[in-house]
């Protein structure tokens, strides 16, 4: 059975890539363009690991972290975020909301399919 | 290849749509260099397109937008400082600062054209702009995070005499066929599972890289069944025998996230330390408290402190091990068990909130078909009042219509038995005087019996106007004679 991820990201050209890459790998990918946005996605649905960027319109990723960790359903769920090397309090502050791990922007493919199964093996 | 192809049209679109937006904010940044919201907006811009030509290795697009992200970032450090303190901070008008965005944008612009068109960035002198954005930037105090790797707390002798000979046979083995074998400790906070983090799921990760041992885990601090937290981890530490080809790094990289909400140690350990610690004639079942509890005090937990401020206490060592030779399957078993309730549960509560869910659509629904049924009620009755009233003044109208028949006919009949009396009256008069009388004098007998009519009546209808004949009315000659023939002057 496929695992379904939920990737976050404002940018079109990074939820392309998240999407392509963790596809080909044969998880199912919903992609979602802010935290608002995530948030009606999560609706009725589980998710087995939630990739999510940082800086979004809406609502930002650390808000988005801490919403769902509000939700029965996703209590639980592995949360990556994806940061970058000059953002090292954003991680400390997803780290605080309840994310489960990150990712340093830009990453390579391979990459992101290893944090991945890190937390979804 | 073709993905990488898709993917760069998708950049360079999204690309052109950032730099049009940055124009237009950095316009505005002009007019008003004090607004939080666009500075925001330009950064939050300048960070996507950074992260995203980073994907495809543009590096001197990212670092140019790396070197604007920056200065964005000290202009929203410089706003946020009082009057006074501003001008400790420097004599850079942000004037200057969005100058040099400006510079920057176009720069990438340049270079991001020359991509596309298949040419490389090497002509373009970003490098310089580079510099001269840093200049404006103050000196970075260089605060390197530390970055959390697992520690080497040394050799836990007490936790190699708990190993049975059986088991101890087999870690030799693996050191004899040249695989390297660690002492490895896991320690979690409690909430773990809050943050998607789970014990099992590093010894899952490790056990695919290596083979894991031996392991034990104190369950002095699981409670009761019913006093059980199906959320919180009991075990408060795990060590376990890694035997694994590859080197620290690995436990290092699979413990990676973990290490942010716990604590992690190895050790690598040599077939002396093994020989050395456990005695070859050792009981195959181990009573308790064989764990150095000293040594593990000393060497391991510096801080437990929880990031959620739940409770910050450090978990105290166990004093007791339970140990088993099979105690790594049932482990394991519990472990994988635990999961499998723990993913009923969970499912669980998803249908739950489904069920919720469907209750409250049920609910609107019928709260909608009641509020329908009412309205077509409401509707219903509005209708028949409104025929009602139809109905009575239609009534009401029809009475006034046979009342203004009936008068018309009392009218009418009282101006027929008229016409009748006045005729009667003339005959009689023409008999008496025995002569014909003048059309004058006839009308002088008929006109005062027939004008009665208009007197009984205040409104004359078309027919009676024509019959009646108002002697006061355009005949003023004969009011005089009138009045005197009644015997009234």
């Amino acid at each position: 059975m496929g695992k379904n991820i939920l990737a976050v990201d404002d940018s079109v050209t990074m939820r392309q890539t998240i999407s392509t890459t963790l596809e080909k790998e044969g998880y199912s990918v919903t992609l979602a363009n802010d935290g608002m946005d995530a948030i009606s996605k999560l609706n009725g649905n589980k998710y087995h690991v939630i990739v999510t960027d940082i800086n979004m319109p809406n609502m930002d990723g650390i808000r988005f972290i801490q919403e769902v960790r509000k939700l029965a359903s996703h209590k639980f769920t592995p949360i990556i975020v994806l940061t970058t090397e000059s953002q090292q309090e954003k991680k400390e502050e997803g780290k605080n909301a309840g994310a489960t791990g990150w990712i340093i922007k830009p990453f390579k493919p391979e990459q992101l399919i290893a944090v991945v199964k890190k937390v979804c093996p | 290849m073709e993905d990488i192809e898709k993917l760069k049209e998708t950049f360079y679109s999204e690309a052109d749509d950032i730099l049009n937006n940055l124009d237009e904010l950095l316009l505005n940044l002009e007019h008003d260099p004090g607004n939080r919201e666009t500075i925001d907006a330009v950064f939050r811009n300048m960070h996507t397109l950074k992260g995203s030509s980073g994907i495809f290795e543009f590096h001197s697009i990212e670092r140019l937008a790396h070197a604007c992200e920056d200065l964005l970032d000290f202009m929203r450090t410089v706003l946020a400082l009082s009057e006074a303190k501003k001008e400790d901070a420097g004599e850079i008008s942000s004037e200057k600062m969005i100058d040099t965005l400006f510079v920057g944008l176009d720069q990438i612009k340049d270079m991001l054209s020359h991509i596309q068109a298949g040419q490389g960035t090497t002509g373009i002198a970003y490098e310089d702009t580079v510099k001269n954005i840093r200049a404006l930037l103050p000196e970075k105090d260089h605060q390197e995070v530390a970055s959390n790797s697992i520690r080497d707390s040394g050799l836990n002798k007490a936790f190699l005499r708990s190993i049975e000979k059986s088991h101890r046979d087999t870690i030799i083995e693996h050191l004899r066929s040249g695989k390297r074998v660690f002492q490895v400790s896991i320690a979690l906070s409690k909430y773990c599972f809050y943050k998607g983090m789970d014990p099992l799921l590093l010894l899952k990760n490790l056990s695919a890289g290596g083979d894991i041992l031996f392991i034990i885990s104190s369950t002095e601090h699981l409670p009761s069944l019913d006093e059980l937290n199906p959320f919180m981890l009991y075990l408060d530490d795990i060590w376990l025998i890694l035997s694994t080809e590859q080197n620290c790094e690995f436990i290092n990289d699979v413990c990676e996230f973990a290490l942010a909400i716990g604590d992690i140690t190895a050790h690598s350990i040599t077939g002396d330390d093994v020989n050395a610690a456990i005695p070859a004639n050792l009981p195959a079942n181990l009573p308790a408290n064989l764990i150095d509890a000293d040594h593990i005090e000393s060497t391991n937990r510096i801080s437990r402190e929880d990031d959620w401020g739940m409770e910050g206490n450090g978990i105290n060592m166990p004093e007791s091990a339970a140990v088993s030779s099979g105690l790594k399957n049932i482990f394991f078993e519990f472990m994988e068990e635990s999961n499998s309730y723990l993913e009923d549960i969970e499912s669980s509560i998803l249908l739950l909130e489904k069920k919720k869910d469907d209750l409250k659509l049920w609910k609107e629904d019928a709260i909608r078909t009641i509020n329908g049924n009412f309205q077509t009620a409401l509707n219903e009755i509005a209708g028949r009042r409104y025929e009602l009233e139809r109905d009575k003044s239609s009534a009401k109208l029809q009475a006034l219509q046979n009342a203004a028949d009936q008068a018309q006919s009392v009218k009418n009949n009282e101006q027929a038995f008229r016409m009748g009396l006045a005729q009667f009256a003339v005959e009689q008069a023409q008999k008496v005087e025995n002569r014909s009388f003048s059309p004058q004098e006839i009308a002088a007998i008929v006109q005062p019996i027939m004008s009665e009519i208009n007197i009984g009546f205040g409104q004359s209808t078309a027919a009676t106007s024509q019959l009646s004949y108002n002697p006061y009315a355009g005949n003023t000659g004969n009011t005089e004679e009138e009045l005197r023939r009644r015997g009234l002057i």
